[in-house]
């Protein structure tokens, strides 16, 4: 009998020290990856003096995240990138203590400006109980201001009284953000209307309406699979145009899984392993091309042969029916797709690249040159 | 417009100038609500159903396959559609979607019996 009661004393205490160990074994992992994500906020955003407390006797410093000069998705990709990972992960791990200092910014492109918009209105939309705040916009460059104040980065941060930079003739103008995860035909025309109150009345309004819905259902339909339902399955479209050039860039964006990992799920994946081959299937620029390539005799070798035709008809579609030159630039993943197209010349070509940093998400831009009625065409 | 044996849908006006969407979950003027609201209980009443295609903003492939397409696939034949179901398309993008769904009907297949 007291053997027993011994044995049972044995038993619990050495299973109460067993608990200790795995609570202490946890604790430890927890925080070897706050030193982890600590270790990496310290490089992405060191501390910098406040630029509010700068003169004042109390001075406060909080983590601040620089810009590359230049953010755009063509030329200084790896860069624009970074900052925008930089700013999703300051905004995890550090919740809402930390800046962007905007006056190190000379040029920003449209895309780069969606992408910037996206991700602080994906971040307002978590955080709603907390601000962003635009604290020297007066500072910034004024170009990069403006530009970002017509799509409506000041919206989502709710600063009001941003001053108007000069419009130099011959700049691009921006059309404000629009964003949603349903009932895409209202916005797509709401965003035709912007384009149009800018300059001329668009040449082919239909077909680049039928681009933007297909864009924008493909988020509802195969961008968010995020497990634990993190992610909403939310777009953003924009558009900038150039009167002086008849230029216009249309754009949308998600943050989804990316068109190169839903191609499985569409069923398309066993056709592709038999086109391509097997190692092809691990690079997301040659996925990305053949989900814009693929002919209708091998899409009915597909499970669900109805499905696919958007990218193709409608996305790629409205530059290769456009009778313009023009070009659609894609980035999903790790790969780059453009189709450029010139109907004066029929030149048409097609590109694909692997990229080293991936793009959590799908965007899509559109650029049309002549993409407006001319007065001397509408007499 | 209702005659004794043909019904007109205009879909600008009888449904909606902005439609888009393959399903119901993507909207509210999906090809699948215009296919069940409209479009399949007119080809089981009347001997024609013309469906103009003129003056909407525009139409996805996810609409135009889903609503015309989906008949094949929700057991019409397409022998029947092509004797009962006139496509009118009048501006340039009208003819370029009447082109389409022509293509959509051909292209969809027909439910194993």
């Amino acid at each position: 009998m007291a053997k027993d009661a011994a044995w049972k004393r044995r038993t619990a205490s050495s299973s109460r020290e067993r608990s200790r160990i795995r609570r202490l074994r946890i604790t430890y992992r927890k925080r070897q990856a706050w030193l982890v994500q600590m270790g990496h906020i310290r490089i992405i955003a060191p501390r910098k003096l406040h630029p509010l407390t700068e003169h004042s006797n109390k001075r406060r410093y909080v983590r601040t995240i620089t810009p590359p000069p230049v953010l755009d998705l063509e030329e200084n990709y790896e860069s624009t990138i970074s900052l925008l990972k930089s700013i999703r992960f300051a905004t995890r791990t550090l919740n809402a203590k930390f800046m962007i200092d905007l006056k190190a910014l000379r040029e920003i492109s449209p895309a780069a400006a969606l992408l910037m918009v996206a991700e602080c209105d994906r971040w307002r939309e978590k955080t709603r109980h907390k601000w962003l705040r635009a604290v020297d916009a007066n500072e910034w460059v004024p170009s990069v201001r403006r530009r970002l104040k017509e799509m409506g980065f000041f919206e989502v941060l709710r600063t009001r009284n941003v001053p108007d930079g000069d419009i130099v003739p011959g700049e691009d103008r921006y059309v404000p953000f629009l964003t949603g995860s349903r009932n895409v035909g209202p916005p797509a025309v709401a965003l035709q209307k912007s384009i149009e109150d800018l300059g001329p009345a668009l040449v082919d309004g239909p077909a680049l309406y039928d681009g933007l819905v297909e864009a924008m259902t493909n988020v509802k339909q195969h961008a968010y699979r995020a497990p634990d339902g993190s992610d909403t399955q939310r777009w953003w479209i924009s558009a900038s145009v150039n009167t002086s050039q008849n230029r216009m860039t249309v754009l949308v964006v998600d943050h989804g899984v990316g068109i190169a990992r839903t191609i499985a799920r569409d069923g398309k994946w066993e056709l592709l392993r038999r086109a391509l081959g097997p190692i092809v299937l691990k690079d997301d620029a040659k996925l990305l091309a053949a989900a814009f390539s693929l002919d209708s005799a091998n899409r009915s070798q597909t499970r669900e042969i109805h499905r696919g035709k958007g990218l193709r008809e409608n996305i790629k579609g409205y530059v290769s029916t456009h009778e313009s030159k023009g070009h659609l630039h894609v980035i999903a993943n790790r790969g780059r797709y453009r189709f450029q197209r010139d109907s004066r010349t029929d030149f048409e070509s097609e590109v694909s690249s692997q990229l080293a940093t991936e793009f959590n998400g799908t965007f899509i831009e559109w650029v049309i040159e002549d993409y407006g009625h001319q007065p001397n065409q509408d007499n | 417009m209702v005659t004794n044996r043909t019904k007109t849908i205009d879909i600008a006006k009888d449904f909606s100038s902005v439609p888009a969407g393959r399903h119901l979950s993507d909207g509210d003027y999906s090809g699948e609500f215009f296919r069940e609201s409209l479009l399949r209980p007119a080809l089981k009443e009347f001997e024609k159903v013309e469906v103009i295609l003129d003056d909407t903003a525009g139409f996805g492939s996810s609409f135009l396959e889903e609503a015309f397409g989906g008949l094949v696939r929700e057991g019409l034949s397409k022998d029947f559609l092509r004797s009962h179901l006139v496509l009118t398309g009048v501006s340039p993008a009208g003819k370029r979607y009447k082109a389409r769904i022509q293509h959509y009907i051909s292209d969809a297949e027909e439910p194993d019996l």
